[in-house]
């Protein structure tokens, strides 16, 4: 958990709040960076693991769009939303959207630490999937068209002849198709290249 | 004596006396030129007979030559008066032949006188002495004259006359004298002709032409006579007719008279006589005549009296006669000039009848006529009488006015003439059934720009005429129009009542009748055809908590004589309750009794109610007002708080863990530091309990279907009042096709009043005020509300702070509204913003989610 120093970014336009907040995180053991309004925090680099605690009243840009613009730039960063007002039908929305956690103020040190701890294991996990997924699509990618077609005949479970016989071809050639396959992508069974598929999405053949 | 004197003597004497009777019978009838030729013809055959006689009895030859020498003259004078007896009695026979024989004998006779001897004898020689009925009678020797056959063309030519006459005659129908005059002549001229050749051959003595004289005179003396018998009896039936016909002219009152010029004398019968107060044995002339005539008249008598003598005109005079108890009266008279044979009058005859009831009926018809006449252009009616087939027969002046004619002129032409084509056949048709029903019909047309009402007389028509009609035309054109004023006015009064829901009353308090209008009837829901107006059937409908104060209110009005005006219920039977507002106003005599009251009465039902849901809509938007800025004050305070009180919060926190951390960090502060939670905490459950009570109070959201365009119309009407005060031009530009969205009613009214009212006050200082409110779709999913005002603007600074709470630029402003309208906007999924100024002015724009049904 603490191998990488995790950050909580911190977006809050009231400054007493802001840094009274970012004093907290670091007494807790995070990194933390702050940022005063929405833009500046957009524009910023984002480290993992880490998240943000996000105000939903923000005076540039609304706290709950700040959410969607992340989730569109495929940051990973979990959210955890502060309020003033702590509406319930905007609390609603936000975790539709994906929030970790909505922080009524004030809230309580052990609320704030359950949340960034639920965020950041949320992240690391994120972070990870998205890195298999980096593997294995880098894996698939090592095959040739024709083994890719190939794959995808394999992962239906049928057997090379009746491949062969479905592409137009010999049930030799689907043999040596399929061996490249398993070494190219590194699997030992049908099930881890049909797992690996998955992954990557790639759907039988029909 | 012997018997040739006796035979020749009774033959000569018979001639004689027929001749003489005739000649009286010409004296007394001069134009009987038969009856004078009979008697000379006669008196020639007389003469014949006489010299026959002495031919006879001639003792030479000398002698018997001279006889026969004379005898000539009569023997010719006997033809001829035959000849121009049988023209003037049969009337026929050529006048030319006849005047052609006259001339042969006449030249016969002359050389007869010019020859030595006679015509008949050359000379002659000896006489011889023969036996004739027993005695000797002398018969001439000699030698015959060759003229002789003269005579005997002379004969030929008499026979062809005679013949040719009688044919005449018999085919003109006077077959019996034809025959008798005709056959006796040609008889005579045939005994003639034999004697004469008996006598040549020495057989008879002489030619004894007397006795065929004879014959001719008795056949002529026969019809002649016949005559004078026919001419008896006509004397007998003129006397007879003539008794019968002043027996008529007495009963028929017919004066009949003749007057005779030569003589001066009038012949006039009694009826005549009596009229001119004549006695019976007095004689007539014209100047005593006069004396009997009416002064006046008396010339014009006279000039009518010289036209019909010199001229032969006909007589035809009205006049008046004077009688003698002085009384007058008219007669009329006609009559005929008689002239002679030189165109000269002999007599004037005529007729006269009393003509005086005639004439005062006449008179009395004139008068009548005039009178009527008088009355008919007396008046203004356009009257006239018209055949059937619409020519006018006569007209008032009115009418020739009304034509632009005079009477002369338009009498004769045609009344259908003025009606138009359409209409000329309606009008014919109505005669038509006027004259079949016969009775007088009325109708109303129009014409030349005017109205009329006719009446159309039917005029009794005699055998073979055409039906007759009097029309009355009155010209109704003012009185149409007055009465279609009137009409709508009357029409126009009960749209007003209808629509004001304002009906009227009066009520006679002498006859202690009321009516009231139609309206009355319909406010007070009183089926007007089962119950009429009164003062029961009011109090009836009148709510039972209002009759006290509605009777007091009328009997106070009486008391003290001024109107009253009061708003009061009516109960309906089905419990609906009307509000009313009566006035009434009473009328007092001058001894100060009460005689009528008249009043009005409004209904305000709708008035009233929209008045009260007004008025509930306003205290309701005025709770939810309060409620909301309690409510955003809460909020705003709560965030204003929780802020720094987080802020405190997370400071004391990181403040403990690093007392913690360091070993010194003694129990004590880490203590401070948890009370100073603690009481953070209880701050902020405080804020969030207030919170909660507030948020309690908060009415319910009912979200419904709106359509926006609506709202902005409720929210102008709310505040139309204030509009009106302040002077603001409101403008609102709508989208027709507006989609609906879902939203609380009253919540989003607020919004647009609270932007209204602060346009308003925006444009405090401006001299014109312009407000517009723009709805649009801002996008398929989103509708826009845009308030703009013409207000001076908003600088950098207040624009920032806009929507903070508790920031306002109104000096007794708490600068909620528009956080308020930024609450409900955003809890609307929706958006509130100022634009950028434009010439326009200030605009805030609002955003709302179109309603999908799907997503509701």
């Amino acid at each position: 958990m603490s191998s990488q120093s995790e950050t909580v970014y911190i977006v809050e336009d009231d400054a007493s709040f802001r840094k009274s907040l970012q004093r907290l995180i670091r007494s807790l053991g995070f990194e933390s960076v702050a940022f005063e309004s929405a833009n500046s925090f957009l524009q910023a680099d984002i480290c993992y693991p880490g998240c943000v605690l996000l105000d939903v009243k923000l005076p540039d840009i609304d706290g709950l769009i700040v959410q969607k613009l992340l989730t569109e730039k495929g940051c990973l960063l979990p959210v955890i939303f502060m309020t003033g007002h702590g509406d319930i039908p905007m609390s609603v929305s936000a975790m539709k959207e994906g929030a970790v956690d909505f922080l009524p103020k004030p809230f309580g040190e052990e609320d704030l630490l359950c949340a960034i701890n639920t965020a950041i294991d949320r992240n690391i996990s994120d972070v990870q999937l998205q890195n298999e997924k980096k593997e294995s699509n880098a894996l698939i990618e090592t095959l040739t068209p024709r083994e890719k077609e190939v794959l995808t005949w394999i992962i239906t479970g049928k057997l090379n002849k009746q491949i062969a016989c479905e592409i137009g071809t010999t049930e030799k050639t689907i043999k040596v198709h399929r061996s490249r396959v398993f070494q190219k992508t590194r699997v030992s069974s049908v099930a881890e290249l049909v797992r690996l598929a998955e992954k990557v999405n790639i759907s039988p053949a029909s | 004596m012997s018997g040739i004197t006796l035979i020749w003597s009774i033959n000569a004497g018979i001639c004689l006396a027929l001749a003489g009777l005739q000649l009286l019978v010409w004296l007394r009838a001069r134009n009987a030129w038969a009856n004078l030729l009979f008697s000379i013809g006669a008196v020639a055959a007389a003469a014949c007979a006489v010299g026959e006689q002495a031919l006879m009895h001639a003792q030479s030859p000398a002698q018997y030559g001279k006889i026969l020498f004379w005898m000539h003259l009569p023997a010719g004078v006997m033809v001829v008066t035959v000849v121009w007896f049988i023209h003037f009695y049969l009337k026929t026979g050529r006048k030319w032949l006849a005047w052609l024989i006259t001339g042969i004998r006449a030249l016969v006779l002359m050389l007869n006188f010019l020859m030595p001897c006679n015509l008949t004898f050359q000379k002659i020689s000896n006489l011889r002495q023969m036996s004739f009925l027993n005695e000797t009678v002398s018969v001439p020797i000699g030698v015959m004259n060759p003229w002789r056959r003269l005579i005997l063309v002379g004969v030929v030519l008499f026979l062809v006359y005679v013949l040719d006459a009688t044919i005449a005659g018999w085919k003109q129908g006077n077959r019996r004298r034809s025959i008798v005059i005709g056959g006796a002549t040609l008889l005579a001229i045939f005994m003639a002709a034999v004697s004469s050749n008996l006598m040549v051959r020495g057989i008879l003595p002489g030619p004894l032409a007397s006795m065929s004289f004879l014959l001719l005179v008795f056949a002529m003396a026969f019809e002649l006579s016949l005559d004078l018998i026919q001419a008896g009896q006509m004397s007998q039936e003129l006397k007879k007719n003539q008794e019968r016909m002043s027996l008529v002219a007495r009963s028929a009152n017919l004066g009949l008279w003749e007057w005779d010029f030569d003589r001066d004398e009038i012949w006039a019968n009694e009826v005549s006589r009596a009229r001119f107060g004549v006695e019976a044995s007095e004689r007539i002339n014209f100047d005593r005549l006069l004396q009997s005539i009416h002064p006046d008249d008396r010339d014009a008598i006279r000039q009518a009296a010289r036209n019909t003598l010199e001229n032969g005109e006909e007589l035809q005079l009205e006049y008046r006669i004077v009688q003698q108890d002085g009384t007058e009266r008219w007669l009329a008279t006609t009559g005929q000039v008689e002239l002679d044979l030189h165109k000269k009058p002999l007599f004037l005859r005529g007729v006269t009848m009393d003509i005086t009831e005639r004439k005062l009926s006449e008179e009395a018809l004139r008068k009548s006529e005039q009178l009527a006449r008088i009355l008919l252009n007396a008046t203004s009616n356009l009257t006239h009488l018209i055949r059937a087939d619409g020519i006018i027969i006569d007209l008032n002046d009115a009418m020739a006015n009304a034509l632009g004619g005079s009477r002369e002129e338009l009498i004769g032409t045609n009344v259908f003439d003025l009606f138009p084509e359409e209409l000329r056949e309606r009008r014919k048709a109505l005669l038509r059934r006027v004259a079949a029903e016969e009775k007088m019909l009325r109708v109303e047309d129009a014409g030349r720009g005017r109205i009329y009402d006719s009446e159309i007389y039917p005029m009794k028509s005699t055998e073979g005429e055409q039906d007759q009609f009097v029309i009355f035309a009155y010209d109704i054109t003012e009185r149409k129009k007055i009465e279609t004023r009137l009409k709508e006015e009357e029409t126009r009064l009960k749209e007003a009542q209808r629509i004001a829901h304002i009906g009227n009353w009066e009520l006679d308090l002498q006859t202690n009748v009321l009516t009231w209008s139609d309206e009355i009837s319909r406010i007070f829901e009183i089926d007007k055809e089962h119950f009429g107006a009164s003062f029961e059937a009011f109090l009836a409908a009148v709510h039972p908590d209002d009759r006290d104060a509605v009777n007091k209110a009328y009997k106070r009005s009486l008391e003290i004589r001024k109107p009253y005006n009061i708003m009061h219920r009516l109960l309906m039977p089905d419990g609906r309750i009307k509000y009313v507002q009566e006035r009434c106003e009473t009328y007092f005599n001058p001894e100060g009794k009460p005689v009528r009251s008249v009043g009005t009465v409004q209904d305000i039902t709708e008035r009233v109610s929209v008045q009260n849901e007004r008025r509930e809509l306003r205290h309701e938007l005025a709770h939810l007002n309060r409620i909301m800025l309690m409510n955003e004050l809460a909020t705003s305070l709560a965030h204003e708080i929780n802020q720094p009180l987080g802020a405190i919060m997370n400071n004391v926190a990181a403040a403990k863990r690093i007392c913690s951390r360091s070993e010194k960090g003694t129990g004590e502060v880490v203590e401070i530091l948890e009370d100073v939670i603690r009481d953070a905490n209880r701050a902020g459950q405080i804020v969030l309990k207030i919170r909660g009570i507030v948020k309690k109070e908060d009415p319910r959201r009912e979200f419904e279907i709106l359509n926006m365009n609506v709202k902005v119309d409720d929210a102008i009407h709310l505040l139309q009042n204030t509009l009106k005060i302040n002077q603001v031009n409101v403008h609102l530009d709508k989208q027709q096709d507006l989609l609906p969205v879902r939203g609380d009613r009253v919540r989003l009214e607020q919004v647009i009043i609270n932007l209204v009212n602060n346009a308003i006050e925006a444009m405090n200082e401006n001299l014109e005020k312009y407000l517009t409110i723009h709805t649009a779709m801002h996008s398929s999913e989103m509708i826009i509300v845009s308030v703009t005002n013409s207000g001076p603007g908003i600088d950098a600074e207040t624009r920032r702070k806009l929507f903070e709470p508790f920031f306002s630029t109104k000096k007794s402003g708490l600068g909620m509204g528009l956080r308020i309208c930024q609450s409900i906007i955003e809890e609307h999924g929706g958006r509130i913003w100022l634009e950028d100024p434009t010439e326009d002015g200030t605009t805030f724009s609002f955003t709302l989610k179109v309603h999908q049904e799907d997503a509701a």
